[in-house]
C-alpha cells in the first residue's frame, strides 16, 4: 500500500470529505436526510458500492483502454448500482421503499465516477479499497450528521424513538421541509469548517510567528 | 481544446479499435454476468416480499379464515388489483387495490368491502407523507371513520379532513373513490 | 389524453414540484454553475434539450425492449447508457450541423451525463406515466422548472457576492442557507391542490 490507512481515514472522514469539503453527492445528502435510518441506509449502500466499484476499476485499470474509460466507468458503477437496489428490495424492502428514485441514482452520484477516475484508476488494489470505504464512511457521517439534525427536531425522535414526546415537547414541521435541507447542511458545512479552520490553526501556529 | 484532441486522436492511433471493442465487450460480459446472478438470487425473493405485504394487508381486513381469488380490473376503473373474497365458499365482498397521489408520493391503499357494498376496512400498502402531518391519514383511528361508509364520498362530509393535512386526506379520499367506483363498475358488469 | 391533462403534468413539474426545490434533483450543477445569469442560462438550456430528448427515447426503450423481455430491473444501466451516448452523439450533431448552438450550449454538455435530473426524469417519468407524449412532456417541464430554479438562484448569487457572513459561512455554507430561502419560497406553491384546479 502506498498510503498509510491513517490518510485514508482523515481524508474521507474530514479534510477531503465528499459532502463537507467537496460538495459531491449533494442531491441525495439533501434528499434522505430526512430520518437517521434513511440517512445510515443511504451511507451504507454507498459505501458498499464505492468499495466494489473502486476494487473492480482498480483491478482492471491496466486492462481499461483510456479512450474509453468513462464508459466503462459508468458500466461497472451502474451494475454495482442495480445489484445493490435489487438487494435492497430483496432484503430489507422498507429502506428500499423509503430511499426510493435515490437508490438508482447513486449511478450519477458524482463521488463515485470522481473517485473512479481520480483514485481507483492510478492505484493498487487495497489503497482502493480503503479510499473508497473512508470515502463512503465520511459521506456516510455527513448524512448521519444532517439527519440526525433534522429527525430530531422535526419528527422528535432519533432513530424513530421518540425523544421529545416524554419531554412534552412539540417537533417543529419546518425540519422536514425541502428548504430546510438546505439550511441544515449549510450551517452544519460551515459548523465543519470552522472546526476544522481552527484545528489548522492550533497546529501551525509557527506559520504565524 | 485543439491540443487536447489532437492528443486524444494519437491515442486513438495507438489503441487498435478492435482492443477497445474486446476490452468493452469484456467488462459488459462480467458485469452482466455479475448482475444475472444477482438478479436470479433476488427475484424470487422480491416478488415475494410483494405478494406477501398485499396477503397480509387482506387477512387484516378479512380475518385469516379468507380465500382471496384475484379478478381483472374492469376497464376504465383506476386500480391495480381486484381480489373476490370468499369466507367457506360463502361471497364474503371484494377488495380493490388503487393509488392516488398524495403530498409528496402515491397513497398506494387496498379498500375492503364487505358483501353489501359498505367499506370494511381500509389498509395502506405504502404512504410517504410529511411525518406528523400527512402520515396521519394511515392511522388505524381516522381509517376507521370510513368503516360502513358507500356510494361516492366526499371530504368533509362523509370524512372530516385532518387539519394541516389537507392534500394527503384529499389524496386518500380521491383513492377510496376510485375503489368505490372499481367496485361500481365490477357489479354493474356482473348484473349485465 | 387531453390537453388539459398535459397542462397540469407541466405546471406541476415546474412550480410544485420543482426539481431542485422540492425533488432535490441536479443539484449539483445547480450549486456549481449558478454564478452569473449567463453561464446558468446556458446550462438550464443545454438541460432542457437533452432531458427532453432523452426521455423521448428512455421511454421509448422502456415500452419497446425493456418491458416485452420483462428487463425492468435494468432500467437503471439501460437508461444511463443511453443518456451518455445521446449526450456525445448531440454534442458532434451540434458541433456540424448547428455551430451556433455548440458555441452556446458546448462546454456544458459533457457535465449532463451525470447530471442525475437527467436519469431522474427519465425514471421518474418511466414509473409515473402511461403514455410517450406525457413523459416527454413531463420532461420537458421539469427541465424548465430546472432552468427557472437556476435562473432565480444565478439572481440571487449575484447579491451573495457584496454580502460579508461570518468567516466559516463564507462560500458553499452561505450559498446553501440561500438556496434553503427559495426552496422555503418555492413551498408556497406545494399547497396547490392540482386535482381541483383551474384547468
Amino acid at each position: 500500500m502506498k498510503y498509510p490507512i491513517t490518510k485514508h481515514l482523515k481524508d474521507g472522514l474530514l479534510e477531503n470529505n465528499p459532502v463537507f469539503v467537496q460538495f459531491l453527492g449533494m442531491c441525495s445528502a439533501l434528499a434522505v436526510s430526512t430520518s437517521v435510518i434513511n440517512g445510515l441506509g443511504m451511507g451504507l449502500a454507498m459505501t458498499a458500492i464505492l468499495i466494489c466499484s473502486n476494487v473492480f476499476i482498480s483491478l482492471l485499470r491496466k486492462l481499461i483502454p483510456n479512450e474509453v474509460r468513462i464508459a466503462c466507468y459508468i458500466v461497472v458503477i451502474s451494475t454495482f448500482v442495480t445489484a445493490v437496489d435489487l438487494l435492497l428490495k430483496a432484503y430489507i424492502p422498507s429502506l428500499s421503499a423509503s430511499l426510493g428514485l435515490f437508490i438508482p441514482l447513486i449511478v450519477v452520484n458524482c463521488i463515485i465516477l470522481a473517485r473512479a477516475e481520480a483514485f481507483a484508476s492510478k492505484n493498487g488494489v487495497l489503497d482502493s479499497l480503503f479510499d473508497g470505504l473512508f470515502m463512503g464512511l465520511g459521506y456516510t457521517f455527513a448524512l448521519i450528521s444532517v439527519s440526525l439534525i433534522r429527525e430530531l427536531f422535526g419528527s422528535g425522535t432519533i432513530f424513530g424513538i421518540p425523544v421529545f414526546d416524554p419531554l412534552g415537547l412539540q417537533p417543529l414541521l419546518f425540519f422536514q421541509t425541502p428548504a430546510s435541507a438546505f439550511i441544515t447542511l449549510g450551517v452544519v458545512t460551515a459548523l465543519v469548517k470552522a472546526i476544522t479552520n481552527r484545528v489548522r490553526a492550533r497546529k501551525a501556529p509557527k506559520i504565524k510567528i | 481544446m485543439p491540443r487536447n484532441a489532437e492528443q486524444t486522436a494519437k491515442k486513438t492511433g495507438g489503441t487498435p479499435i478492435l482492443k477497445i471493442v474486446c476490452s468493452l465487450l469484456a467488462i459488459c460480459t462480467v458485469c452482466a454476468a455479475i448482475l444475472g446472478s444477482i438478479y436470479l438470487v433476488t427475484a424470487a425473493q422480491i416478488l415475494d416480499n410483494e405478494t406477501r405485504t398485499v396477503s397480509e394487508k387482506l387477512q387484516s381486513i378479512y380475518g385469516e379464515d379468507c380465500e382471496f381469488a384475484d379478478r381483472a380490473v374492469p376497464e376504465g376503473a383506476i386500480a391495480s388489483g381486484v381480489w373476490q373474497v370468499t369466507r367457506a365458499h360463502e361471497n364474503a365482498g371484494l377488495a380493490v387495490r388503487t393509488s392516488s397521489r398524495g403530498f409528496s408520493d402515491d397513497i398506494d391503499l387496498i379498500v375492503g368491502f364487505d358483501e353489501t357494498g359498505a367499506i370494511l376496512k381500509i389498509e395502506i400498502v405504502s404512504i410517504a407523507e410529511t411525518a406528523g402531518i400527512g402520515e396521519k391519514v394511515k392511522e388505524e383511528s381516522y381509517l376507521a371513520n370510513y368503516a360502513g361508509k358507500s356510494g361516492p364520498l366526499v371530504l368533509n362530509e362523509d370524512v372530516d379532513a385532518i387539519s394541516g393535512a389537507t392534500r394527503s386526506s384529499t389524496a386518500l379520499m380521491r383513492g377510496v373513490n376510485q375503489a368505490i367506483d372499481c367496485y361500481e363498475a365490477l357489479k354493474i358488469k356482473e348484473a349485465a | 389524453m387531453d390537453l388539459a391533462n398535459l397542462l397540469l403534468i407541466a405546471f406541476s413539474a415546474i412550480i410544485v414540484e420543482n426539481f431542485i426545490f422540492s425533488r432535490f434533483l441536479g443539484v449539483c450543477p445547480f450549486l456549481g454553475v449558478s454564478n452569473n445569469p449567463s453561464t446558468a442560462f446556458g446550462m438550464g438550456l443545454a438541460v432542457t434539450f437533452v432531458i427532453t430528448i432523452s426521455n423521448l427515447m428512455t421511454f421509448g426503450i422502456n415500452e419497446l425492449i425493456l418491458k416485452p423481455y420483462r428487463l425492468e430491473f435494468l432500467q437503471t444501466i439501460a437508461f444511463i447508457l443511453v443518456i451518455a451516448v445521446l449526450v456525445q452523439l448531440l454534442e458532434m450533431f451540434l458541433k456540424r450541423f448547428v455551430p451556433v448552438l455548440y458555441h452556446a450550449l458546448g462546454i456544458y454538455l459533457p457535465l449532463i451525463t451525470t447530471n442525475c435530473a437527467v436519469l431522474g426524469a427519465a425514471l421518474l417519468a418511466v414509473e409515473s406515466y402511461t403514455s410517450v407524449l406525457e413523459a416527454t412532456v413531463f420532461g420537458f417541464a421539469s427541465a424548465i422548472g430546472f432552468l427557472v430554479a437556476i435562473l432565480i438562484f444565478a439572481g440571487v448569487r449575484e447579491r451573495l457576492v457584496f454580502a460579508d457572513p461570518p468567516k466559516s459561512f463564507g462560500g458553499m455554507p452561505i450559498t446553501l442557507i440561500a438556496a434553503g430561502l427559495c426552496a422555503m419560497a418555492f413551498s408556497g406553491f406545494s399547497g396547490i391542490d392540482l386535482t381541483k384546479s383551474i384547468f
